[in-house]
């Protein structure tokens, strides 16, 4: 079956037994600051996943959240604790490439949850093998839920920050953030999944992820 | 879709009723771009992030000069996404601005964020809008009835979600994330009456064929006058057709009003006439209430996801009256969508109808039964084949918790 066909054929089974009101369902805007050391080493990747309100609304009911006034400390921590022991076996949804090797996600550090304004900001630290990424071999990152459950995308309110990257005169580190381009058959996809489906396609959100590479001039 | 054709050529379809078509599928168009329009307006929250070819780096980077330029394709599904982005985002903000500010204003900005968000999402491909389209396309409907179905299964659908979340979190006092998870124990239930529908109308198309088949070998030389040679009178058909008369007098009675067997629900008038040529005999009353309730019914006993999620945070939010507001505008706007389709499968109906009527070939008389028994096939289909996926895919546990 060609390209054509098997697009046509996709579309005709989206039609027949797709339903609306897909995915995703939720979103986050992320931060991200990229540390270095004082040689100049790329160190870690500092995340701020900041979560849609109805979702933060959702995460910390039954936790007597949410209200002015009350301490929401013992909570805060015991929610924080278990998303981050589930995130862990899903390299919290950060994947690292140097050319084509795909780098492996160490334990996150340094992790925190806070509620302000009626959101939830979940910090924690992604720890990158030091290196100083060059024009040939960037460094890569993309993170994204798997389920495309959750759309990850960067705040728009924001920038990607360089902390402690001190080089001058063209040696300086870039970043550069690419939008993702799904094909529209995923598109389509994405739509006839139902609420409780959680993607039986491997990776469905990397197609929706935006894609960043970093790298300095030597 | 030829209206005025179609008040010289057949009686059965009014003026009014031809203008009323047209005006509203303008309006109906109308208000399915008014989204698209909306989300493009500089005062929108523009959230979304902004990918697209035209969006700026961030960090100061140079954009990428030697990237392959987007094909048409990828911009329209681009388009969609960021359409679809823009909506739930202002119909999630709007439900938390109006918690910080209950005001009119932050009130009809959440109304109005669920109206164009239902029209927008029930633009996609679902499987409500497939089975309503079936049945629609493969069963002789008046636009009228066309229009009241895909209403009252969206509406239903609304108060379906409204239901479940005050029943299970208000009354039972169940969590909200659980009560969202619940929703598909009815979607089974959906998807089971979807394929019991099929049944059902594979079942009348069989008995319909049965029954021509049997009127059929029976040697009558007013055969033709089985169909429509009698125009103008749909009891006179059993008068005229005087040896198959006990029969059809018998199903006239038991299908319909006594006397009236073609009477819409609502109004004195007859919403199809008895003459308008179908190709399909009169055997069974084609606007019988029946399936049509039971499409209504298998339809909107899913709730849609959107409008559970939005009700069940409302009523965390202690605005549960709010809720129920934007659930049931979200209705509307579905409601609105579908309304559209549903004139364009009866559209499409007609049309094909008239095209073959004049050929006058013999074998159409079979077409009508047989086209409602395919139509039977496909809407069974489509609930078997929803209900197989979701009873072998074993919903998982996402790893943050909802």
């Amino acid at each position: 079956m060609n390209t054509r066909w098997r697009t046509a054929w996709g579309l005709l089974l989206v039609l027949v037994t797709g339903s609306a009101h897909a995915h995703p369902h939720a979103w986050i805007d992320l931060r991200v600051v990229v540390v270095f050391d004082t040689a100049g080493e790329l160190q870690a990747l500092r995340q701020t996943w900041v979560f849609d309100p109805s979702y933060s609304q959702l995460l910390l009911e039954g936790m007597e959240a949410a209200r002015p006034g009350l301490d929401l400390e013992p909570a805060l921590r015991q929610l924080r604790q278990r998303l981050l022991g589930n995130l862990r076996d899903y390299d919290y949804f950060t994947e690292l490439r140097r050319g084509a090797q795909t780098l492996a996600i160490a334990d996150a550090r340094a992790d925190a949850l806070s509620w302000r304004q009626g959101r939830l900001y979940l910090e924690f630290e992604v720890p990158v093998p030091g290196m100083r990424p060059n024009a040939e071999q960037p460094l890569e990152y993309r993170v994204y839920d798997p389920s495309y459950w959750i759309e990850v995308l960067h705040d728009p309110d924001d920038v990607i920050h360089l902390q402690g990257d001190h080089w001058q005169d063209g040696r300086g580190c870039e970043t550069r953030l690419e939008p993702p381009r799904p094909e529209g058959r995923l598109v389509a996809y994405a739509a006839t999944l139902n609420r409780q489906q959680r993607a039986p396609m491997d990776d469905l959100g990397r197609a929706f992820a935006e894609r960043v590479s970093i790298h300095c001039g030597s | 879709m030829r209206p005025m054709k179609a008040t010289s050529t057949t009686p059965c379809t009014a003026t009014a009723v031809s203008r009323l078509r047209w005006a509203g599928l303008a309006l109906l168009l109308a208000v399915w771009l008014a989204p698209a329009l909306l989300s493009a307006n500089p005062f929108g929250l523009g959230s979304g992030g902004g990918p697209g070819p035209e969006s700026s780096v961030e960090s100061g980077a140079a954009p990428d000069e030697g990237a392959v330029p987007w094909t048409t394709l990828e911009r329209a599904s681009n388009w969609i996404l960021q359409t679809q982005r823009d909506l739930h985002r202002r119909l999630t903000l709007g439900l938390h601005q109006l918690d910080e500010t209950p005001t009119a204003m932050t009130a009809g900005a959440l109304i109005l964020a669920s109206f164009l968000y239902g029209i927008f999402h029930a633009a996609g491909p679902g499987h409500g809008k497939a089975v309503i389209s079936t049945y629609l396309l493969t069963h002789r409907q008046s636009l009228r009835r066309g229009i009241g179905l895909s209403v009252a299964a969206a509406l239903m659908q609304g108060v379906t979600a409204i239901t479940a979340v005050l029943v299970l979190i208000g009354g039972f006092g169940w969590l909200a994330r659980d009560t969202i998870g619940q929703v598909r124990n009815l979607e089974l239930a959906s998807f089971l009456l979807v394929a019991l529908l099929g049944v059902w109308l594979i079942g009348r198309g069989l008995r319909a064929l049965w029954r021509l088949h049997r009127s059929g070998t029976t040697p009558t030389p007013e055969r033709g006058l089985v169909l429509h040679a009698n125009t103008a009178d749909h009891q006179g058909l059993a008068a005229t057709v005087t040896p198959g008369a006990p029969r059809f007098q018998r199903l006239a009675n038991t299908t319909g009003t006594p006397g009236h067997p073609l009477r819409g629900p609502a109004g004195p008038r007859p919403i199809a006439a008895p003459d308008c040529g179908c190709g399909t005999p009169h055997h069974v009353d084609p606007n019988l209430r029946g399936p049509w309730y039971a499409t209504v019914f298998a339809v909107g006993i899913r709730p849609c996801s959107g409008a559970v999620l939005v009700m069940a945070v409302s009523y965390l939010l202690g605005l549960w009256l709010a809720g129920i507001a934007a659930v049931l505008a979200m209705s509307l706007g579905t409601a609105l969508t579908v309304a559209v389709i549903a004139v364009l499968a009866v559209q499409a109906r007609d049309w094909t109808r008239r095209l073959l009527q004049p050929t006058g070939w013999s074998g159409l008389r079979y077409a009508g039964p047989l086209i409602g028994l395919v139509g039977g096939g496909v809407i069974f289909f489509v609930g078997w084949t929803l209900l197989q996926g979701t009873l072998t895919l074993e919903p998982v546990r996402h790893p943050l918790g909802l």
